[in-house]
């Protein structure tokens, strides 16, 4: 069963993050994913010290397909990007699911969002997975 | 018309921009503002136009104008919501929040971006 997030952003949190708070967020991570080198070398090249985020964002995770399609609602209404998960995240799912899920809702709830979360259609979910953008 | 900085402190804003995630998103705004209101204005001139100097030997003649008419609102006012709308709601997000205009962090991002990507090797796993 495809599983629904819709994370809207704290009133009391800042719509950015910094890099220290990126460096904090990761800091127990064993793996860094390729999109989150290229935003830090961006980041780098451009001596910009923040990422901007949207006020609300919509994560939908297809344990069925291994990946996870996110899209930005507000301000902005944009496409499905997909993810596929490492092969650390496959794992670390496979032997306990629910602690799997509860770390995914503890970074957003340490980035600033309040976590709701639904059940979602599996198909459906497949059918815009495959419409979505791969991020590599 | 009235700048967030002054356009003679062009080093000095640039650095503020960089660093000031709220100062950046007001200077972003309104220079998007003005080049939107342009190529807006340019759109409207020209839609006018174009419903002012049709010619049809045709009883459908009006019905072009108002579908020509129609098309150019439609215009007009995508531009304007994909394009204003959105900075519009963060720029409110953060007035309303006072204490995120106030949260800027004195960062030296080529030193703090080599910390995390050094902990890493080039494949993304992390050095033992």
């Amino acid at each position: 069963m495809a599983i629904r997030f819709l994370l809207t952003l704290k009133p009391s949190s800042p719509p950015h993050l910094y890099l220290d708070q990126i460096k904090e967020l990761i800091a127990h991570d064993d793996e860094l994913l390729p999109q989150m080198r290229k935003c830090l070398l961006i980041l780098k090249k451009y001596k910009k010290t923040y990422i901007q985020l949207p006020l609300q964002t919509e994560v939908i995770l297809i344990p069925e397909d291994y990946c996870h399609i996110e899209r930005s609602l507000n301000p902005t209404f944009g496409a499905y990007t997909k993810t596929k998960w490492s092969v650390s995240d496959i794992e670390s799912y496979k032997t306990d699911s629910q602690n799997f899920m509860f770390n995914i809702k503890r970074v957003y709830d340490k980035m600033g969002y309040h976590v709701e979360e639904f059940a979602f259609d599996t198909v459906f979910a497949q059918e815009l997975a495959k419409k979505a953008t791969l991020i590599e | 018309m009235s700048f967030t900085f002054s356009p003679s402190k062009i080093k000095e804003n640039f650095y503020k921009v960089q660093k000031d995630p709220y100062q950046a998103l007001k200077f972003e705004y309104q220079v998007t503002k003005y080049l939107a209101y342009f190529i807006m204005a340019l759109v409207a001139y020209n839609i006018i136009r174009i419903i002012v100097y049709y010619n049809s030997g045709s009883s459908f003649g009006s019905l072009y104008r108002l579908i020509i008419g129609v098309i150019g609102v439609v215009i007009l006012y995508k531009i304007y919501t994909n394009v204003l709308v959105p900075k519009k709601k963060m720029l409110a997000y953060y007035e309303n929040n006072p204490s995120s205009i106030l949260d800027v962090k004195p960062i030296d991002p080529a030193k703090e971006v080599d910390d995390i990507i050094n902990r890493f090797d080039k494949k993304g796993v992390k050095k033992q």
